[in-house]
């Protein structure tokens, strides 16, 4: 038996930076979530391939989206400059840091923005997707460590 | 601290200064008293008002880590229960349970003119917004010299 580990997200940041060095944490957010990257798979399956089941193979993967959502101060500087980074179609540098200090790395397009939502019985909010371009620095290492791979288009 | 901010307010809000009992040594001074927290005292100026906290959480919250410093909007429930007596003095509405009524409909209207976005209470409590939640008959009890009748009047304040 051992002792379950677990975190709350209190504490936990998402932050973006231009230079890759000096990263500024979103203020207020709520939540946020990434899809999570998708491979692309070719189906492979031809008359040599043995059994009866189709064969694949993944030839791409995508980074996907991190979607976002935060409590909205307006004159909040780190929520401003998201609006930025959307309309300057910049691709930043991006962390998201859990409270266990692991840090995941990547960079991505602010690709959606919507700066504020206002219900009558609600507090702002404010929500917004990145895209990321290439994929996550994980505590692990890279999701994408090498070059493109030739031998991942070797006909099976 | 938004209990004695209410006090004030209400107590010199000239709405509801029409409708507030006053004591002998009251009457004809621009002097009232008759807001209670939580409990009647003994022979009590009717009508009045008794205000209870009921709810107390934060509007809401973020991942943010948090500090001790004040100034989180809270979203708290206040129970305004309007009581009066019977009184002959009431030439308009000798009704103890017309006078609660009256004076909780004016409570009403006067706590719902606080959700302007930025009111400010006289001890500096900020209100952004009030939602009236609920406005009922509470059984009578028995006062001390006749029934004392109660409306309640729920309301839901965000401050901070």
């Amino acid at each position: 038996m051992s002792i379950p580990i677990g975190y709350n997200g209190r504490g936990t940041q998402l932050l973006w930076s231009l230079d890759n060095i000096n990263f500024t944490p979103v203020a207020q957010l709520q939540q946020f979530e990434p899809t999570g990257s998708k491979q692309t798979l070719v189906d492979q399956t031809n008359l040599s391939t043995p059994g009866n089941f189709t064969v694949y193979q993944a030839v791409q993967a995508d980074g996907g989206e991190i979607d976002f959502a935060g409590l909205l101060n307006p004159g909040d500087y780190t929520y401003l400059t998201l609006g930025q980074l959307h309309g300057n179609l910049v691709a930043a540098f991006w962390q998201a840091r859990l409270v266990d200090g692991s840090v995941f790395s990547f960079q991505a397009f602010v690709s959606e923005f919507k700066p504020f939502t206002v219900k009558w019985n609600k507090l702002y909010t404010f929500s917004g997707k990145l895209r990321l371009t290439g994929g996550f620095q994980s505590p692990l290492g890279a999701f994408q460590p090498g070059a493109f791979d030739p031998l991942a288009f070797v006909t099976i | 601290m938004i209990e004695s901010g209410l006090f004030t307010w209400a107590l010199a809000n000239p709405a509801l200064q029409l409708l507030l009992g006053q004591s002998d040594e009251e009457k004809g001074k621009k002097i009232f008293s008759s807001f209670y927290f939580s409990f009647l005292p003994k022979d009590p100026i009717l009508p009045g008002i008794l205000f209870d906290r009921l709810k107390s959480e934060e509007a809401d919250d973020t991942l943010d880590a948090r500090t001790a410093l004040p100034g989180t909007l809270m979203e708290g429930r206040f129970q305004f229960g309007c009581v009066a007596q019977d009184s002959p003095e009431n030439p308009v509405n000798p009704s103890g349970y017309l006078s609660a009524a009256l004076l909780s409909q004016a409570l009403r209207l006067q706590i719902m003119g606080l959700a302007t976005g930025r009111f400010e209470l006289p001890d500096g409590t900020a209100i952004q917004d009030v939602r009236i939640d609920d406005e009922f008959d509470a059984h009578f009890e028995l006062g001390g010299q006749g029934y004392i009748y109660r409306r309640m009047l729920m309301a839901t304040i965000f401050f901070n």
